[in-house]
């Protein structure tokens, strides 16, 4: 009698508890997510650029038909085109069409190769990319390889895909911050080595992604606002590191002055939590907490709490750590870490 | 399970509305979530990404279903598209791996799994799936569905959109290149 092959061991295969709900939940809540929408111009530059480009625009539609940028490049196969986009090149692989509009990387269809910082869109995609990536739409689909970098979906849609091939997700742009966050451990969670907070930004990465009066959006790690052809620059002095703080239990740099815009607040404390994490993790729980407490809403409040989660974690903190981890789930249920978290409460 | 005892199709031939499409949508969820899951697993997905993949699986059949005109065999439709997601999340996942090899150094690749997926009962499962996912792509979904599925070459090479012959060809080459991965990992005879 000849033994069965291993594969039957697969044939057992049980449906995990839950399961079933989980998975509906979670698709519900990506259709339920917002299409997306062309983003519209702040009316100040709106109204600058009427002011002072009508006449010649008036001129060069008068003219061509259509603005010079807005033409669509057909680049036959085989063939490779160019183009100067945003703040850097794309290298467009044929067979494929694609136009500039805008500052941004319209693609019909076809490769591009992109290298620099530009906004790019698909049929129903639409993204930042900083750095190296490579952008393929066919059909309805778009995907966006990042190489290196990073790129930032303004919606979700199982349309837009963005696959992370980077082995860190902070900018290669982003400064060197003094208060730069430890290494994570190991093993946060026992199922998943990928840490929890993983792909948290840091406080560089949002500022570089907000803009400076922009109102700050709920922000989901998978698909926060991308600034198009904005310039990444709010420059928050660095945390007080080694300044000691009076109370561990206030937020850890509040706006000293009032006219302070309140995204660029929040980015403070956010710092000066990362700081505190490396200097003192201990007291950095009250820091991370306060940060959550007084932003609850804030664009960090995710990414905040994610580190709050890997903290209690790493400390040994383990009531504090599903405590805080349920409150994740409560408030951001529909967050790319969720399933981590949700697997981090279940392991034994 | 032939193709000619499945269900018949859940909705009719002109595209439907939104509502009506989530109501299909439903429906294929409710009857056979369990069936893509299985064969998720089977397709060598660890568990703890097999509740993404499955999510991917219907996210992908609601935009289809958009599209598709008439699905005259629900499971049928059903497995093949997973067989394509689970095929895109194997060709990423040996991405993912070179990406570790170059990030963190081959030392990683030799780690031992953690300690959740060296329950015993799931041991042989893991074991297996880790094989699998190393097989060639189009090998192992021949295997999955005829061996695992326990599908006709018929009812495979209808999924697969290919000839009944390069079926029952595939099949004999994925045994044998199953058997000499398992080999090459395990010792012993398949």
């Amino acid at each position: 009698m000849t033994a069965p092959p291993p594969w039957d061991a697969l044939k057992d295969v049980d449906v995990p508890v839950g399961a079933r709900g989980r998975v509906r939940q979670r698709v519900v809540d990506a259709l339920a997510a917002p299409r997306p929408r062309r983003r519209r111009a702040p009316l100040v530059l709106a109204g600058l650029a009427l002011a002072g480009t009508a006449a010649a625009a008036i001129v060069v539609v008068a003219r061509d038909g259509a603005p010079p940028s807005a033409r669509p490049v057909a680049v036959a196969d085989g063939q490779r085109v160019g183009l100067a986009v945003g703040e850097g090149h794309a290298s467009v692989v044929g067979p494929a069409e694609v136009r500039v509009v805008d500052g941004a990387l319209r693609i019909s269809r076809g490769t591009v190769e992109t290298l620099g910082a530009m906004a790019i869109a698909g049929p129903r995609c639409e993204a930042h990319v900083e750095g190296s990536a490579q952008v393929s739409v066919r059909g309805d689909a778009t995907q966006v390889r990042v190489f290196a970098g990073f790129a930032r979906v303004a919606h979700v849609d199982p349309l837009c895909e963005v696959i992370d091939l980077t082995a860190a997700p902070a900018p290669a742009s982003a400064p060197s911050a003094p208060t730069a966050p430890p290494a994570p451990p190991a093993a946060i969670d026992p199922i998943d080595p990928t840490p929890i907070d993983a792909g948290v930004p840091d406080a560089e990465t949002i500022v570089a992604a907000a803009p400076p009066r922009a109102v700050a959006p709920r922000p989901r790690p998978a698909a926060p606002s991308p600034a198009v052809d904005e310039p990444p620059a709010v420059d928050t002095p660095p945390p007080a590191v080694d300044t000691p703080s009076p109370a561990v239990d206030e937020p850890p740099t509040a706006p000293a002055q009032p006219a302070v815009d309140p995204l660029t607040a929040e980015v403070a404390a956010y710092r000066a939590a990362v700081a505190r994490e490396a200097a003192d993790p201990v007291t950095a729980i009250a820091a991370w907490r306060a940060v959550i407490d007084r932003w609850p809403d804030g664009a960090l409040a995710e990414a905040a709490e994610l580190r709050l989660i890997a903290l209690l974690g790493r400390l040994g903190k383990r009531a504090p750590q599903e405590a805080a981890a349920r409150a994740f789930l409560a408030r951001h249920p529909r967050s790319a870490r969720a399933a981590d978290v949700a697997r981090l409460l279940e392991a034994p | 399970m032939s193709l000619a005892s499945a269900e018949p199709a859940v909705r009719p031939a002109s595209p439907p509305v939104a509502g009506e499409r989530d109501a299909v949508w439903a429906a294929l969820y409710d009857r056979h979530f369990d069936d893509v899951y299985r064969l998720v697993r089977r397709a060598g997905v660890t568990v703890a990404d097999a509740e993404d993949v499955a999510q991917k699986v219907f996210l992908r059949v609601h935009a289809l279903l958009a599209h598709t005109p008439e699905v005259t065999h629900p499971l049928a439709w059903l497995r093949a598209i997973t067989v394509r997601v689970v095929s895109e999340h194997h060709r990423f996942w040996r991405l993912r791996r070179v990406k570790q090899w170059v990030v963190e150094g081959v030392a990683t690749l030799g780690r031992t799994a953690p300690p959740d997926e060296q329950y015993a009962t799931h041991q042989a499962q893991d074991q297996v799936a880790e094989v699998l996912r190393r097989m060639s792509p189009k090998l192992r979904e021949v295997l999955v569905l005829a061996e695992l599925e326990e599908l006709a070459p018929a009812e495979v090479a209808t999924i697969l959109g290919v000839p009944v012959n390069t079926v029952r060809s595939r099949r004999h080459l994925a045994r044998a290149q199953f058997g000499a991965l398992w080999q090459r990992r395990h010792g012993g005879a398949p």
